[in-house]
């Protein structure tokens, strides 16, 4: 189980992006983090892999501290490093069980050719086949699904159910409830640095409508005026 | 709009100064008057204001080739020529007085080369290029494999060239300067925070795998011209061999440095003013005494800057 306690997250000290954030996130199960814009998404991600240090607050995995050594962390934005192959790349990450050639039938990248010349949907693919190749126990991706076609998205949907059911513990965001709905055991709403509210299967409907109705509802009244 | 963009450039300017910081600030600022009096001292002669505005236009031309923003401008300023042009112009007011002062008439069109390179529309190719070369780099060596692609038809001619040459006392030397030059440009941009962790080492392992690749791959690459070099050169066996020494001591300074002042996917402004102060040491020897302490002081730094990212590797 992640065990995220007390968690607060500030770029200085009169602004705190994640404010005294409290979620418990069971294993071998696929978790979506929700929120708008700024919610403060990519922080908590990033503090979960440790790329930023919180200002007070636990995040245990398995009742110990957790450790980049069994996280694997899919960016929003991925960078690379210029004028390198995508296989240069991939071997770069330690697994010689992963058959690089056999799941890039999945993806169809010119591994041969350099990065630079790769297309948004293509950087994330080969970014997302890092990720897997890291083969860790805890998968963190944010954003995923940005930038990809629709039958990579369908593709990685069934990749991550089936890394699921081979008890990995993902975490996912994703700015598209539906990619969410489609796919997740749990979905948590990220709103202003806390965890608004948590639901299962069983209450997305009612998530997807209480959100949609929330952003209309504050809305509706500037739009009547403009349009 | 011109001037709209030359005030955001000059907002661009003020902010990198603010970056580089107040110590750097005053280095470059003599270092520019430097430059400054040594253009204005050579600009007197009629010959050497050719060799001047050579360069000057050259350099443009680099500066116009590599420029990122050539899309942004096209697609939004009908008169994208006109914004560059202007860039330019302003750019070569220094040149321009200086040879008004000498009355160099002749250097002083030649500046019409201005219209020709803002008319220039080259795009950088990606180099695809997979040699044999690349597939011996081992996989760690991420920046070896980059860096050999990239400058491959640089590397391969010199080599082959001084290897045929190595009989001229001056070939070999002048060779593992130009190869030291081209490997330290390796190491300019820092790598994603994923490509460092990618490792599953700890900081001081991480640098010492660094260190020890470096000087391997550098010395496969030198070592046999050097001993080419001895073969003919025998009584001078000592000056490719300091040569060696002083670019492995620069090399690893420069490691140093990049991680000393790491930060994700930049080149970092810090580390390249010190690597190429660093890079005097190559030049002018008494410096290196400062090199070999830096790399100390900056090994330290480069293991807490990195302890951050690989802290659970340790």
């Amino acid at each position: 189980m992640i065990i995220i306690k007390n968690l607060t997250i500030s770029y200085n000290k009169y602004q705190r992006v994640i404010d005294n954030l409290n979620l418990s996130l069971d294993e071998n199960l696929i978790h979506g983090i929700v929120g708008l814009n700024g919610a403060g998404k990519t922080t908590l991600l990033n503090t979960l892999y440790g790329l930023k240090k919180p200002v007070a607050g636990t995040i245990q995995f398995d009742n110990k501290e957790i450790n980049k050594n069994s996280v694997a962390y899919l960016v929003t934005e991925n960078f690379f490093y210029s004028s390198i192959t995508g296989k240069e790349y991939l071997s770069l990450f330690k697994n010689n069980e992963f058959d690089i050639d056999r799941w890039n039938k999945l993806f169809n990248l010119p591994l041969n050719k350099i990065i630079d010349g790769y297309s948004t949907g293509m950087k994330k693919k080969l970014a997302l086949l890092g990720v897997l190749k890291q083969d860790k126990p805890l998968m963190i991706l944010d954003e995923p699904f940005n930038g990809l076609d629709i039958e990579t998205c369908r593709i990685i949907r069934m990749i991550l159910l089936r890394l699921k059911e081979r008890n990995k513990t993902i975490i996912v965001t994703s700015h598209i409830i539906e990619t969410l709905t489609n796919l997740c055991d749990f979905i948590h709403y990220l709103e202003a640095g806390k965890i608004k509210f948590s639901r299962d299967k069983s209450g997305f409907l009612e998530f997807e409508r209480e959100v949609f109705d929330k952003i209309e509802n504050e809305n509706i009244e500037l739009i009547n005026e403009l349009i | 709009m011109v001037r709209a963009l030359l005030k955001i450039r000059l907002k661009q300017i003020y902010r990198g100064i603010i970056g580089i910081g107040l110590f750097r600030f005053i280095f470059l600022v003599g270092l520019i008057g430097f430059l400054g009096f040594a253009l204005y001292i050579k600009s007197s002669d009629k010959a050497t204001s050719q060799y001047i505005i050579a360069g000057f236009l050259l350099l443009i031309m680099f500066v116009h080739f590599k420029r990122g923003d050539k899309l942004f401008l096209k697609s939004h300023f009908s008169n994208y020529k006109t914004l560059m042009l202007a860039e330019y112009i302003i750019l070569s007011i220094p040149v321009l007085c200086c040879f008004l002062i000498h009355k160099q008439w002749v250097a002083i069109s030649q500046l019409t080369g201005l219209l020709i390179i803002i008319n220039i529309d080259l795009k950088a190719r990606n180099s695809n290029l997979n040699t044999k070369l690349q597939e011996l780099i081992p996989d760690d060596a991420f920046e070896w494999k980059a860096g050999i692609r990239k400058q491959f038809f640089i590397i391969v001619p010199i080599w082959i060239i001084t290897a045929l040459t190595s009989f001229f006392i001056g070939s070999v030397p002048i060779a593992i300067f130009i190869l030291g030059i081209i490997i330290l440009s390796f190491f300019e941009r820092c790598e994603p925070s994923q490509i460092l962790t990618s490792f599953e080492l700890g900081a001081t392992k991480l640098l010492w795998l660094k260190i020890k690749r470096l000087l391997q791959l550098f010395s496969i690459i030198v070592i046999p011209l050097i001993v080419l070099f001895i073969i003919f050169n025998i009584d001078k066996w000592y000056i490719p061999v300091a040569e060696y020494f002083i670019f492995c001591s620069l090399l690893v300074y420069t490691i140093m440095t990049k991680y000393a002042f790491y930060e994700p996917n930049i080149k970092s402004p810090a580390a390249q003013i010190y690597v190429a102060l660093g890079a005097l040491g190559g030049i002018i020897p008494v410096f290196l005494p400062v090199v070999w302490l830096m790399t100390i002081l900056f090994y330290s730094k480069s293991v807490n800057k990195l302890n951050f990212f690989l802290n659970d590797y340790n």
